[in-house]
């Protein structure tokens, strides 16, 4: 099977396979609604497909992960069909999250000044303006990459990567940005960093927040900062 | 009755692992970890009389020693090391016992890179999101989420387990050369890469570079493959799917990656293939040899076949 194509309502989808044990379901327009990608992943977590183990959403496609190598995927794009039919049904339920953030913590902040002319006040009045959607996750643990950075603080990656960004480390990816919820080696610049985490193994599932949420860049002192640091801990 | 496993000497990375992993949480970035090598694996807990997906300890390079307070059943598979228990060699691959308050040593691994040690009952451990891998990143599964230390001691409750002495078919044994061929597909990426780079991937040996781990197998290749400005946005990836990065030499994804990655993937080992890299370290070479889907598909059943109808 090189890729075949399926056609639900408004959307046709490209289906293609990856390795033995994945099929990769893409919509063709080159325009991809985030939305689109979420709430069919939603529908395939939650559906009964036979042997499927995981779902992995992305920016333009969603992985889904069998048990067994894929021998007949006519059985699977049968089922698939009924549920991407729903998907004009599924109502998201998407919160708002708001992250407080010492930017006094942050690591980079000479090159992200130097890379976009602009001073830290500046910086951060830009990137606390608005609401990031949760866009992507699946890099590690509780990292989220947020979708809707203002192109004006885009700032390329490090040459160089860290090999161990702190836990809480808010920071800028190119034209992404993004949380890091536990300690991790990365190339991103670290504008700031928050007492909130977003991975708890107590949890279940582990990561607390969902696909489509919302994100809202609150500015903290090193002070309120360490206090809620203190409160988490006790 | 329950039976003690003390770590003695840990080596330098022992985990509990078991076999598939941990599923259904990759799109948080949670991976499927588990045994890098499912083959010995399976060998290791078979020889115990435990089922294939009991967890069992993954030994990276041996030079490892573990004491037993009641008497054990275990089985050493994996890359070649000299076994003794109180200082007698004993063999891997065979069903072996230990007596009470005696220790195993694991010596240095001098062909292949990690040793299973199987050990037969049950583990007292508990889960996490359904599996006892580790996970040190997020320090999810095995004990405490993290690699053995020297103190550390594993319950395993060793009431009617089987004596049976059993030793793995010949057919089973895998022998692990400095150089390893290794089968793969397509990756989606592929032929985004001009007939001269797809023969470089084909036709040269690539050296395992030290900064392998269980997130993946770096490799280096004195021919550089550069490809310009590929732009990729991050798509899902899986184990044994081989990324190109920036830099022109190839990673092949292991058990601990990451479920998304911005690099185009231009191969995908074959799943048949896949534990053998659990086997290779600095001083190893691979090459590749490029084969249809549906020939892996029928690799993968001919050796799953092969190990139902011999391990009985």
């Amino acid at each position: 099977m090189g890729s075949r194509s399926l056609q639900i309502d408004n959307t046709a989808w490209k289906l293609s396979l990856l390795g033995e044990t994945a099929l990769v379901i893409e919509p063709e327009s080159v325009e991809t609604k985030l939305s689109l990608i979420h709430n069919i992943s939603s529908l395939l977590d939650r559906s009964d497909l036979h042997g499927l183990t995981d779902v992995i959403p992305t920016y333009k496609s969603i992985a889904l992960i069998f048990e067994e190598p894929i021998y007949k995927t006519d059985e699977i794009v049968t089922h698939l069909k009924d549920i991407l039919q729903k998907a004009g049904e599924f109502i998201p339920n998407h919160r708002t999250i708001n992250v407080p953030v010492c930017y006094d913590l942050g690591l980079d902040w000479d090159e992200v000044e130097t890379h976009t002319g602009l001073k830290k006040e500046a910086i951060i009045h830009i990137h606390t303006a608005k609401k990031y959607t949760i866009a992507m996750m699946g890099f590690i643990p509780g990292f989220l990459y947020l979708e809707g950075l203002d192109q004006k603080i885009s700032c390329p990656r490090k040459s160089e990567p860290r090999t161990n960004i702190p836990e809480g480390a808010v920071g800028i990816g190119g034209d992404q940005t993004g949380i890091y919820s536990i300690e991790s080696p990365g190339g991103w610049q670290i504008i700031g960093r928050t007492p909130l985490t977003f991975f708890n193994r107590d949890n279940n599932p582990p990561v607390t927040v969902d696909l489509g949420d919302l994100v809202m860049f609150e500015p903290i002192s090193e002070q309120e900062f360490k206090r809620m640091v203190m409160d988490a801990d006790s | 009755m329950i039976s003690t496993l003390k770590v003695i000497d840990p080596g330098l990375q022992t985990t509990i692992q078991d076999i598939p992993g941990r599923k259904g949480l990759r799109k948080f970035g949670i991976p499927v970890s588990g045994t890098m090598d499912f083959h010995s694996a399976e060998l290791a807990n078979w020889l115990v009389g435990n089922s294939i997906e009991s967890p069992l300890l993954e030994i990276t390079f041996g030079n490892c020693e573990f004491e037993f307070s009641g008497e054990s059943v275990v089985g050493i598979t994996g890359g070649e090391a000299l076994v003794s228990i109180d200082e007698r060699p004993v063999q891997q691959y065979h069903t072996v016992t230990v007596g009470s308050g005696e220790r195993l040593k694991i010596g240095r691994v001098s062909r292949g890179a990690r040793v299973y040690l199987g050990v037969s009952g049950k583990w007292n451990l508990n889960k996490s999101f359904g599996s006892f891998s580790t996970y040190c990143t997020a320090g999810l599964g095995g004990l405490e989420g993290r690699e053995l230390r020297a103190g550390d001691i594993i319950e395993v409750d060793v009431t009617g387990i089987n004596h049976l002495q059993k030793e793995v078919p010949d057919k089973l044994i895998p022998h692990f050369s400095q150089h390893q061929k290794i089968r793969v597909i397509a990756g989606p990426e592929w032929s985004r890469l001009s007939k001269g780079q797809q023969q470089v991937m084909l036709n040269n040996r690539f050296a395992i570079s030290s900064n392998s781990n269980r997130m993946g197998i770096r490799l280096q290749n004195k021919q550089v493959l550069k490809y310009d400005n590929l732009e990729f946005k991050s798509a899902p990836v899986i184990p044994g799917i081989i990324q190109l990065p920036h830099g022109g030499q190839p990673i092949i994804l292991m058990n601990d990656a990451q479920s998304v990655g911005g690099y185009p993937r231009i191969l995908k080992v074959a799943d048949a293939d896949l534990w053998r890299l659990g086997q290779v370290w600095q001083g190893n070479e691979i090459s590749f040899s490029l084969i249809e889907r549906r020939d892996a598909l029928e690799l993968f059943d001919y050796y799953k076949e092969l190990r139902a109808s011999h391990l009985i």
